[in-house]
């Protein structure tokens, strides 16, 4: 037995109680309230003056699989390594590498991190990737809904059996976490020559409507008993008016649950003459009145990023204004993908009117267990601007500051300036730990309730939040020390959590046959097997509802 | 599995691998620009030989040159739009063979051998060759005859005049023994009318400077309908090497880690320039999906993994690996239904895999060489 002892933290976990100065013990890989009976502690780490969270959760961040890898060959220039790493940590500065990715997140504090667009017919890819990223656990949410097969038997008014036969078949054999609908039917749609999608739009050739997928989607989810309800990239991604979009797509919902991916760009309203706005208040007026519903916000953060996205029609639409001037866009067996890179300008006064709306979603929040934050990383902005995003949050100061040098065009379109709200630390670790966890059913994380999974973050208590969430004093991954002083100190693997519903043979049987008609080749092509993987342990099977 | 391993020193078989893995170490632990190159491996070998590299400070480059030197530059240029072989299959109206080489793939491939039925509203396919040096497809199913032009020009030339005229902008004179405008116009009425084309291309019939013009045309197509492109799979498991590359060491191949960071330069991390340059002091050539021992790597101190059958006689140590998805299982591109794969053995043979061999070399580097 091994027993770490975490001695005279506060401890900022508000799912175990109030925050309060006082030990914590790691022993074999688990958090325990009190010391074992044995009395011997191992290792004790002296966190007099430190905050001590759970290890962080992040529930959107695309760091895998074959659009994150192709923005890696399209943008060169965005990421030329300049540092050498340290020894025995191979790639660990090779930047925009996988190595690199876990090491980021670790030393922040992060140690669960969620691809969210687990493609099924590249799955094996993703799960390669994710398998190289270090010193974090992952999962990735499996993309559904504008799939061939899947039209097709909405087309053909199959039974409500079927459809859920079928998605939980693509959930099985992608091992996903859960399961994503992007721009429902828009993709189908742009494969065969449409360029804008609406809730009630039909998909060309199949006589479906987008509302009719993603209801449906909305009842496998709950029929297969996933954890984590249906993750929903909307219709009208980016499109000023799109306030109107969520509100029917959350009564469309009709009380189900349902989490909105990156709500931040939906939350533009346009004024008489149709120029943008924010309409982050008719966001939070809907978040408010549907308990049923969570987000995570998509924060726009400054610099040059890189949007990746399955959205094939808003990366059209997007890739006018790449910067720099290139794209590319891949016409896959499902949705595909679209990568365009761009610049969130701090001059560009659109920019910062959306810079603005992300700030005023998370200050307008009704409750943070159902408002998380992300970047969408890297379409917002790359996670490493989290812990700048907290001191944002915190700190109404810091916030005058950056509006300082918002153009008076932006500063008259967003409410941002009347917000006097600051984020408490509780606030802070429901937001990015405990609520994440619990809304994709990792209820092993999130918290350091007796028995969780000992993945905790120290922080010193610095007024500078930007310098103490970027470098936290210690990180433990499953009990193990995995960062000290800010940095890494070697690689450890994670595991990738999955869920394993039961698949019907007859769909299977079903599923064979349409894809060997589709590709030529059977499912064995498509397969995740865990012997992909050589001799290391991958997968960690999560329970379904029941 | 090392200790089962088969191996020869300098082309004369040798049991058990293990001495040999030793001289493998002392050869390129003992020298100071090393290169790892070849590289047809599974998905396990690209990433033990990229870890090595690591540890060596040694070059890593893939023989699929056409692929990393000529697509994924237009890539990183100026963008591509892309397609998979099930949707080209089965969605498009419009298969272009752009270049001899679409035309051998196709046939070779079979991947348009029948017509693809999965969606009922598609027309006919057509199939237009382009700049393909009087090569017709044998194994394409088409509902109308199939298209040509430009069978005596150079692809680049076919490329710009359909540009041109898709544009509707004039072109200069033709010569005269070249196709007549009416034919250039019928070619590019025929493109803007798909619903979805698919223009298909081989690397290696074209520069980077072609590419470019290709997925320049196709963006232009896409003003008005839907037009997309389907690179020609690299060989020896060349795309998927590069993709390898690029998640461990965020870019495509070659790349250098000498300085304890990945630089990827096409020019200066090339492993035949570096060799033929006097740059390189070792090579350890990794060839079990082949190919083999290129003549160039006589000038160098070599390490060589390679597949049964295969030779390198002018290597210093030879190691017979296993074959994945022959002696092996592996993770392996699959260019038919256009990502990875994981493949069974279908005759395992008690050979080690490249990875496990990298592994030993790794080992014994760290443990001291014997
Ligand atoms: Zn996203």
């Amino acid at each position: 037995m091994t027993t770490i002892r975490l001695k005279g933290g506060r401890v900022v976990d508000p799912v175990s109680g109030a925050t309060s100065q006082r030990d914590l013990y790691l022993v074999d890989g688990r958090v325990a309230a009190a010391l074992p009976a044995d009395g011997r502690v191992d290792d004790t780490y002296d966190c007099t003056g430190k905050i001590v969270m759970a290890g962080a959760v992040d529930v959107h961040s695309h760091i895998a699989g074959g659009n994150v890898t192709m923005s890696r060959l399209l943008l060169p220039e965005l990421h030329v390594s300049e540092v050498a790493g340290p020894d025995g940590m191979p790639f660990s500065t090779a930047k925009w590498s996988g190595w690199e990715t876990g090491r980021l997140y670790a030393e922040m504090g992060y140690t669960t991190v969620i691809e969210p667009a687990l493609a099924p017919v590249h799955a094996l890819q993703t799960h390669l990737e994710l398998a190289d990223i270090p010193l974090i656990d992952r999962g990735a949410l499996t993309v559904v809904g504008n799939d061939d097969h899947f039209l097709s038997l909405l087309r053909d008014r199959e039974g409500e059996t079927a459809i859920r036969d079928a998605v939980a078949y693509q959930l099985a054999t992608s091992k996903g976490l859960g399961l994503k609908v992007i721009n429902a039917g828009g993709p189908a749609a742009f494969h065969s020559g449409l360029r804008t999608f609406e809730l009630d739009d039909v998909v060309p050739h199949y006589g479906v409507s987008s509302r009719q997928i993603l209801t449906t989607l909305l009842t496998a989810v709950d029929q297969i008993g996933v954890p984590h309800p249906l993750h929903v990239h909307a219709n009208n991604l980016g499109v000023p008016g799109a306030p109107l979009t969520i509100e029917d797509t959350i009564a469309a919902a009709e009380g189900r649950r349902m989490h909105f991916a990156h709500i931040q760009f939906y939350s533009y309203g346009k004024d008489a003459e149709g120029m943008m706005t924010s309409g982050a208040e008719e966001i939070a007026r809907s978040l408010e009145a549907a308990p049923n519903v969570s987000c995570d916000v998509g924060q726009v953060m400054f610099g040059p990023t890189v949007t990746i996205s399955l959205d094939l029609m808003k990366q059209w639409q997007g890739a006018a204004y790449a910067s720099p001037k290139k794209f590319s866009l891949t016409d896959g067996d499902a949705e595909g993908g679209g990568v365009v890179p761009l610049v969130y300008a701090k001059t560009n006064w659109i920019n910062q009117l959306q810079w603005a709306i992300g700030l005023e979603i998370f200050l307008l929040s009704p409750d943070p267990w159902r408002v998380m934050m992300t970047t969408d990383h890297p379409n917002g902005g790359s996670f490493t601007t989290y812990p700048q995003i907290i001191h944002l949050l915190m700190d109404s100061g810091e916030r005058a500051r950056w509006m300082e040098a918002m153009p008076q065009k932006a500063k008259e379109r967003t409410g941002l300036a009347d917000l006097t709200r600051e984020y408490t630390m509780e606030e802070i670790a429901i937001m990015t730990r405990a609520a994440p966890a619990k809304i994709l059913g990792l209820h092993d994380r999130g918290h350091l309730k007796d028995g969780a999974v000992a993945d905790v973050a120290v922080y010193d208590d610095l007024a500078d939040r930007t310098a103490m969430f970027s470098r936290a004093r210690y990180v433990f991954k499953s009990g193990r020390l995995t960062v000290r002083d800010g940095q890494a100190l070697g690689w450890i693997s994670g595991l990738t959590s999955i869920l394993a519903p039961e698949v019907d043979t007859q769909m299977e049987s079903r599923m064979a046959d349409y894809i060997t008609d589709r590709f030529g080749v059977g499912p064995a092509a498509f397969a995740v097997p865990e012997r992909a993987f050589g001799d290391r342990t991958i997968f960690k099977v999560e329970p379904c509802q029941t | 599995m090392r200790g089962e391993a088969l191996s020869v020193l300098s082309g004369h078989p040798e049991t058990g691998a293990d001495p040999a893995i030793g001289r493998a170490a002392a050869l390129l632990g003992g020298a100071r620009r090393p290169v790892i190159a070849g590289l047809g491996c599974d998905v396990d070998g690209v990433r033990a030989a990229l870890r090595l590299a690591a540890a060596l400070g040694a070059s890593v480059d893939h023989a699929a040159r056409a692929h990393g030197r000529s697509e994924l530059r237009v890539l990183a240029d100026s963008g591509v739009m892309t397609t998979t072989v099930a949707e080209a299959r089965h969605r498009s109206d419009l298969i272009v063979l752009a270049g001899p080489g679409a035309v051998a793939w196709a046939d070779h491939a079979k991947a348009f051998a029948d017509a693809g039925g999965l969606y009922s509203w598609r027309g006919e396919r057509g199939v237009l060759c382009l700049a393909t040096g009087g090569a017709r497809p044998a194994h394409v199913a088409t509902g109308t005859p199939v298209a040509a032009l430009g069978d005596g020009m150079s692809l680049h030339r076919v490329l710009s005049l359909l540009r041109a005229r898709v544009g509707q902008k004039p072109v200069a004179p033709l010569p005269g023994n070249g196709p007549a405008l009416a034919a250039i116009d019928a070619v590019a009425l025929q493109m803007k009318s798909a619903a979805f084309g698919v223009m298909i291309v081989d690397a290696n019939d074209a520069d980077h400077v072609t590419l470019d013009a290709l997925q320049a045309l196709v963006k232009d197509l896409n003003k008005e309908t839907r037009f997309t492109t389907l690179g020609v799979p690299a060989h020896h498991h060349g795309r998927g090497a590069h993709l390898v590359s690029a998640w461990t060491t965020g870019g495509h191949l070659p790349v250098g880690l000498g300085r304890g960071y990945p630089e990827q330069d096409d020019w200066v991390h090339d492993a035949e320039r570096r060799v033929t340059a006097g740059e390189a002091d070792a090579l350890l050539w990794i060839g079990a999906l082949g190919p083999d021992l290129p003549a160039w790597a006589a000038g160098v101190p070599t390490v060589a993994l390679i597949h049964h059958g295969a030779t390198a006689n002018t290597a210093d140590v030879v190691i017979e690996v296993g074959v994945p998805g022959v002696t092996h299982g592996g993770v392996l591109m699959d260019a038919v239904r256009d990502g990875f794969a994981a493949v069974d053995a279908k005759a395992p043979q008690p050979l080690p895999s490249v990875a496990a061999v990298i592994a030993g070399i790794e080992a014994a580097l760290i443990g001291g060489n014997p």
